[in-house]
């Protein structure tokens, strides 16, 4: 903004009201150092050469092929990922709004266990159960027949692409869904009085109506694959630019230049897609009007042989997304069977005994816990206010505040982790000690990776809330704060739990910065490790460590569904408060 | 109860002017309206007096006081939302008495006054109730009695009755005004609605671009509207554009000379510099215009001829609109038509109107 509707806008006011002026400040100031400070870092330490600035670091990374064909790679998984995710998720999404059939309450449920399933422990119980050597594998062989020597899940693009495809469909159908269901269904239903059905009826009015939902779910599908590092390290896959910089950051002999220039080529990526789905979804903001009657009016009650056909559908995508979790939970608590075999070797708790009985993963869970809700509350506050601003207050440079609270969307979690790695690396003068290695950074860069979360949902809720509710009770007499507690806030809290319990999940599986921001040699050593990392370790012993591993997967797995369960209960009731007004 | 003045008031967003240099007085305990089609600038009058916008440039006053720094919540007025604005996660007792507790009200006192406030708007027994428990009507009473318990100073009304069928926007209009009487409270309400206007309202403020086209009681401005806005916002109105030819100045009356070349002899007022040659619209209301078989209108009267170009019977009354020889359209309503001959359309009739009732508006 320029410096005379700054002066503008104090004239207008007349006095500087200080209340409003830091209320915008602050936060502003806090993303500036914890968002947008990272990926200066990050930038100057890819631009930075021994020579000085330029191209220099770019050239020797590009020098080297199997750096090129990590990036390679990762576009291609990015792009592969999105696809197939497309093919599950937006069936999924368009027979869950539009069809009702036997059991679709039972698979509502099961449809969002993707959801809870933490992304790193996933990839590894895939390669239990469809590896080389894996359950199913084996049971599949010995079932059927079907011999694949390497296994379903192997070191290799496609399997990569596989692991993330059914970890993320439900991204794509999720937000499809959500956009379907706000479609006014006078629009499709006056289509077909037009003379419009079937697939011309889809694809002219239901799809381009649905379709800001539909790219955002594919934009974070995108950007997902494009940052996974967890996938790629357990299928032990080493060509894959985002695990390629971890492990230059891990490495002794690691080239830290090397990870700096694949984080700028990744952030611009996923920031370039994300302009090009903005302008995009821009233009079609419409779509989420609605007015009127409910769109249950068009849900079809499906036939019998529909529904056989839907329910097969269903199972088959449930089967295959819930693998993950059922591994998961042999990993905790069974034998593994013996090499070529999928028969269990029976019970076995020596993984609970390990994860609670050593001094080095006795804290994980608590740690974790309380990192992740620490994180949440971060998020809740910073939320509301952001959203707040964003949606009720004028100033010059608002669009500043919206779009570095959302960009930790479109950058990559490498990004972050690296960024933060950099910017807290300074040794405190006299001491041994650096910022990078106190566990709060770790609390700080899960806030900041799941703000938008927060921010999304009081900034949704805040537009459901019409401003005349609040004018009301000044008009009564009375002050703002008081407003905002008797009746701006609680308005919110559903939408601010439900963002509050995203960032707390998502925190607590969190994968990046857990692993790359190690506090494992800051005075708080050992014992400040975040569970991810944790579970990283158990699975670098080997053999042995994988049960304490899928016992720490159980715990983040029962975790979110509880998390998920409780805010289903909270929100659903009072969800419905919030609207019908205005 | 005070007095409310606003003085050279005004406010633009960006690039529009929404109040233009408004100055109206609402004396202690009238009801006035301000009126005018949407996007006038009503709602946002409305809003610099309750504080909830601030204004660019002129005062408000509520008696003697200078309002324009005070807050919204100092201001003691109580508004009625065009939304209602209830708040659904309070109760129909809590939404009512949340202001009492900004007015010092004890508590026992403030239940006693939401018992009253209830009752006086026809809703006890719904207390416990919460707003998407209610009717569209017994929203809008809730709204009223939550404005009124605080017993402010003003009672602001924003639109409250666009958002109620027809039926019940007549009942709650005819309820709105026998509180506002009971209670002797300055009143300002705001309206598109013409006929909720005129039939509510102790004064009226009719406003088009931001700016106050005629301020008067319902009759003056219904039957002496000051220019063509004001004659053709209130009400349907014929307009015939011409000069004045002719003056005769001891009878107070004159010819006028349309553009078509039709003369029409009017009334004229005794204010106002009426000469010869000046440009004026004769404006005439469809009820004024009797209409006879072609060639036999009376007499004495005004006559245009035309041929009826649609007939809208009405139950109370025909409306016509007929066609010139000139090609305009007047607009002609016959009342009570039980006995009359209906007219069809395509034949030829005559328009006769007394010189009285011809309005004469000056144009600049």
């Amino acid at each position: 903004m320029s410096r005379k509707s700054l002066t503008r806008w104090f004239r207008r006011r007349g006095s500087v009201d200080w209340f409003s002026v830091m209320s915008f400040a602050i936060p502003l100031v806090l993303l500036f150092i914890f968002i947008l400070g990272p990926i200066l870092f990050v930038f100057v330490g890819a631009f930075e050469g021994k020579t000085g600035w330029g191209l220099e670091n770019f050239s020797r990374y590009w020098a080297i092929p199997s750096m090129r064909k990590g990036l390679w790679n990762a576009l291609k998984a990015g792009a592969l990922t999105t696809f197939f995710a497309s093919l599950i998720g937006l069936p999924v999404a368009y027979i869950m709004t539009r069809y009702r059939f036997p059991g679709y309450t039972l698979f509502k449920v099961l449809l969002t266990l993707p959801m809870i399933m933490p992304p790193f422990i996933g990839a590894f119980s895939m390669v239990v159960m469809l590896g080389r050597n894996g359950i199913v594998t084996n049971l599949l062989r010995d079932l059927l027949g079907l011999t694949l020597k390497e296994g379903f899940v192997r070191p290799s693009l496609m399997s990569v692409v596989f692991v993330q495809t059914t970890h993320l469909w439900p991204l794509i159908y999720l937000n499809t869904s959500a956009s379907l269901s706000k479609i006014d269904p006078s629009l499709e239903e006056s289509a077909r009085n037009l003379g419009a059905s079937g697939l011309q009826l889809f694809s002219r009015i239901t799809f381009p109506l649905a379709l800001p939902g539909y790219l955002a779910g594919a934009f974070l599908t995108f950007v997902w694959s494009l940052s996974d590092i967890g996938s790629p390290i357990m299928l032990s896959f080493g060509n894959y630019a985002p695990s390629q910089a971890f492990w230059e950051l891990v490495r002794v002999e690691g080239v830290v230049e090397h990870a700096s220039v694949i984080c700028v080529i990744l952030t611009l990526i996923s920031i370039l897609s994300l302009i090009l789905v903005n302008r995009f979804v821009g233009l079609k903001e419409y779509a989420t009007v609605r007015v009127g009657a409910a769109s249950s009016m068009i849900v079809k009650r499906a036939g019998r042989w529909l529904s056989v056909g839907i329910c097969t559908l269903l199972l088959a995508v449930i089967t295959l997304s819930t693998l993950p979790h059922i591994g998961t939970f042999i990993i905790a608590f069974a034998k593994l069977p013996k090499y070529k075999s999928w028969v269990l070797q029976g019970l076995n708790l020596e993984g609970w005994e390990k994860v609670f009985g050593r001094v080095e993963t006795r804290h994980l869970v608590i740690n974790s816990l309380l990192y992740a809700s620490l994180a949440a509350v971060i998020d809740i506050v910073l939320g509301v206010l952001i959203g707040y601003i964003l949606v009720r207050k004028k100033f010059p440079g608002k669009s500043i505040l919206d779009i570095l609270s959302i960009l930790p969307l479109a950058v990559p979690g490498v990004v972050i982790a690296l960024g933060y790695m950099f910017l807290f690396s300074a040794r405190l003068p006299g001491t041994t000690f650096r910022l990078s290695t106190f566990w709060f950074i770790l609390v700080i860069s899960y806030s900041m990776r799941r703000l938008p979360y927060s921010v999304r949902s009081s900034h949704a809720v805040l537009q459901q809330i019409h401003v005349s509710l609040e004018e009301a009770a000044q008009n009564l007499g009375a002050t703002r704060l008081w407003t905002l507690l008797k009746i701006t806030l609680p308005l919110m809290s559903a939408g601010l739990i439900a963002g509050g319990t995203m960032s707390f999940i998502t925190a607590f599986t969190e994968v990046s910065t857990s692993l790359m921001i190690q506090p494992l040699y800051g005075p708080f050593g050992v014992h400040a490790r975040p569970i991810t990392l944790g579970i990283y370790f158990e699975i670098l012993r080997g053999a042995g460590g994988y049960a304490p591993a899928g016992a720490l997967g159980v715990i983040q797995i029962v975790t979110a569904a509880v998390c998920f369960y409780l805010m289903d209960r909270v929100v659903g009731e009072r969800g419905e408060l919030s609207i019908g007004v205005g | 109860m005070v007095d409310v003045r606003l003085e050279h008031v005004t406010k633009r967003f960006e690039n529009v002017i929404a109040v233009d240099d408004v100055t109206v007085e609402v004396k202690e305990g009238r009801f006035f309206t301000l009126l005018g089609p949407s996007g006038c600038g009503k709602t946002t009058t409305l809003r610099i007096i309750a504080g909830l916008t601030r204004q660019d440039k002129g005062d408000i006053y509520f008696g003697e006081q200078l309002m324009n720094d005070v807050p919204p919540h100092r201001r003691n007025t109580g508004m009625v939302f065009q939304t209602y604005a209830l708040w659904p996660h309070m109760k129909v007792f809590d939404n009512v008495a949340f202001g009492l507790k900004f007015h010092k009200v004890p508590k026992e006192e403030g239940k006693h006054r939401v018992d009253e406030v209830l009752k006086l708007v026809g809703l006890e027994g719904l207390e416990k109730r919460l707003p998407s428990q209610l009717s569209g009507g017994q929203q809008q009473r809730v709204a009223l009695a939550r404005a009124l318990v605080i017993e402010p100073q003003v009672l602001l009304l924003d639109e409250p009755l666009s958002n109620l069928d027809a039926k019940l926007r007549v009942q709650m209009r005819t309820e709105i005004k026998r509180i506002q009487k009971r209670l002797a409270i300055t009143s300002i309400y705001v309206t598109h609605d013409q006929e909720e206007a005129l039939s509510i309202s102790d004064e009226i403020a009719i406003q088009d671009k931001g700016a106050i086209q005629q301020i008067g009681t319902p009759r003056e401005i219904y039957e002496d509207p000051h220019n063509s806005f004001v004659a053709g916002f209130i009400g349907l109105a014929n307009f015939l554009k011409g000069r004045i030819s002719e003056i005769d100045e001891t009878r107070l009356s004159s010819t006028v000379t349309t553009e078509e070349g039709v003369e029409i002899r009017t009334r004229l007022e005794a204010e106002g510099d009426w000469r010869r040659g000046s440009k004026v619209i004769a404006s005439i209301r469809p009820e004024a215009l009797t209409v006879y078989k072609h060639g036999s209108a009376p007499s004495g009267v005004n006559k245009i001829e035309g041929s009826v170009r649609l007939t809208s019977y009405l139950g109370n009354l025909v409306r016509y609109e007929i066609e010139t020889s000139w090609g305009d359209t007047l607009r002609a309503d016959v009342y009570n038509p039980r006995h009359r001959y209906i007219f069809k359309e395509g034949e030829k009739v005559s328009m006769g109107f007394d010189g009285e009732d011809v309005k004469l508006i000056k144009l600049e």
